[in-house]
């Protein structure tokens, strides 16, 4: 009853079990302490800038400078008071919504008889379907509570936003701005939030 | 009739004995205690795979390309659901013909609709996309997606990595545990 091996049990499956519910505690001490952040956006300007080829490019054998998209913008993000003992970084992005239409494939055309036209300004019909675009311009991980307030005028965008085929976005359409977070907890869950969208009509200058 | 009966319980009485001869109480419940313990595992873990809707629920982080939110031997809890995928998502997806299944964060998102959802993502700690990783395609779809990450414990998983990837700590718990039973009783 009381030998070396039923004790050693017993210690170690009271260590498993405290562990466990102290992990649960501290997860769920995430829920009283969250705060919401401060988080704004807004488009400066955009133009296109021309780079040389990416990697990617240059392996398919295109040589040819690429044209891109620079998105600037003015950030604030106020991560402090939403810090607390449960959080481990903080992962903020910029991100840029648009619409386009594109055809519909064969036999999945839409039903709807009148045209549509979406809050992004893409329209559709019965033979075009819209296709929702979300682009992060700009991200950044924030490991710290001294790191986590972002006050930023003239943010450049770090990804230039594209489509799959490596064309560059339709330049005069209307698009949104939001500022998107993730906090990454310590332990337990993933808690996600996002600013109010920031609308604007893309005008992007060729330099 | 009777003497059958007699007969069988006679029988039975001496299965008994016999079987009390060879195995002690004590052994058959320490049997039966291993079993439990090793049947409360999978019966938990077939729950998660069902609530979760996911083959692997639980994943341990091995290599450093989503640093510093996600270090090595950290636990993942991976999630299917049907809500649509956003930008900042962390998705685990699996290219056939790689062994090894990657997980990364959405960063781009073309969606004509929850089924044909195209995605781009990235490493946080990656300079570049995962254009690469994707065997031609310029995007992935839904159907090479494992799961979406939720949660995660710090640290939980680095006993699986040791005893994975390296042979001396493997065989030096294995060995540790076999004598400790051997002295121990």
């Amino acid at each position: 009853m009381h030998s070396v091996m039923a004790r050693m049990n017993q210690m170690s499956s009271s260590v498993l079990v405290m562990g466990a519910l102290l992990l649960v505690a501290v997860a769920m001490s995430s829920q009283w302490l969250a705060r919401e952040p401060q988080l704004r956006v807004a488009f400066r300007r955009a133009q296109v800038v021309e780079r040389g080829a990416g990697m990617r490019h240059r392996r398919a054998g295109s040589a040819q400078p690429q044209k891109q998209l620079v998105v600037e913008f003015d950030l604030e993000a106020d991560f402090t008071q939403a810090w607390h003992w449960n959080v481990k970084n903080v992962y903020v992005s910029v991100v840029a919504s648009y619409n386009t239409t594109q055809l519909a494939p064969e036999g999945a055309q839409r039903r709807a008889s009148s045209t549509v036209v979406t809050s992004n300004g893409a329209t559709s019909d019965d033979s075009h379907v819209v296709v929702e675009h979300h682009m992060v311009l700009w991200d950044r991980v924030i490991s710290s509570q001294d790191e986590a307030r972002i006050f930023s005028s003239d943010l450049r965008s770090k990804y230039s936003p594209r489509h799959s085929d490596g064309s560059m976005v339709p330049l005069d359409r209307p698009m949104t701005l939001h500022v998107e977070y993730m906090i990454f907890p310590v332990v337990g869950a993933f808690t996600f939030g996002s600013s109010a969208l920031h609308a604007f009509v893309l005008n992007a200058e060729e330099s | 009739m009777g003497s059958m009966v007699d007969k069988l319980v006679e029988y039975g009485r001496d299965v008994r004995k016999s079987v009390s001869k060879l195995c002690s109480r004590y052994y058959l419940l320490q049997a039966i205690q291993v079993a439990q313990v090793l049947a409360t595992a999978l019966i938990f873990y077939r729950v998660c795979m069902f609530v979760a809707d996911n083959e692997s629920p639980v994943v341990v982080i091995l290599s450093g390309s989503m640093l510093p939110g996600m270090r090595r031997g950290d636990i993942m809890f991976l999630w299917n659901s049907n809500a649509p995928l956003r930008t900042g998502d962390i998705v685990v997806y699996e290219i056939p013909g790689r062994e090894v299944p990657i997980i990364h964060r959405v960063i781009r998102v073309h969606a004509r609709g929850i089924e044909s959802e195209q995605i781009m993502t990235k490493g946080d700690n990656n300079f570049v996309d995962d254009a690469p990783l994707y065997d031609g395609r310029d995007l992935l779809s839904r159907d090479f997606l494992v799961g979406r990450a939720v949660g995660s414990i710090p640290y939980a998983g680095y006993l699986t990595i040791l005893l994975n990837e390296s042979g001396v700590v493997k065989y030096a718990i294995v060995g540790a545990l076999v004598l400790l039973s051997f002295f121990l009783d």
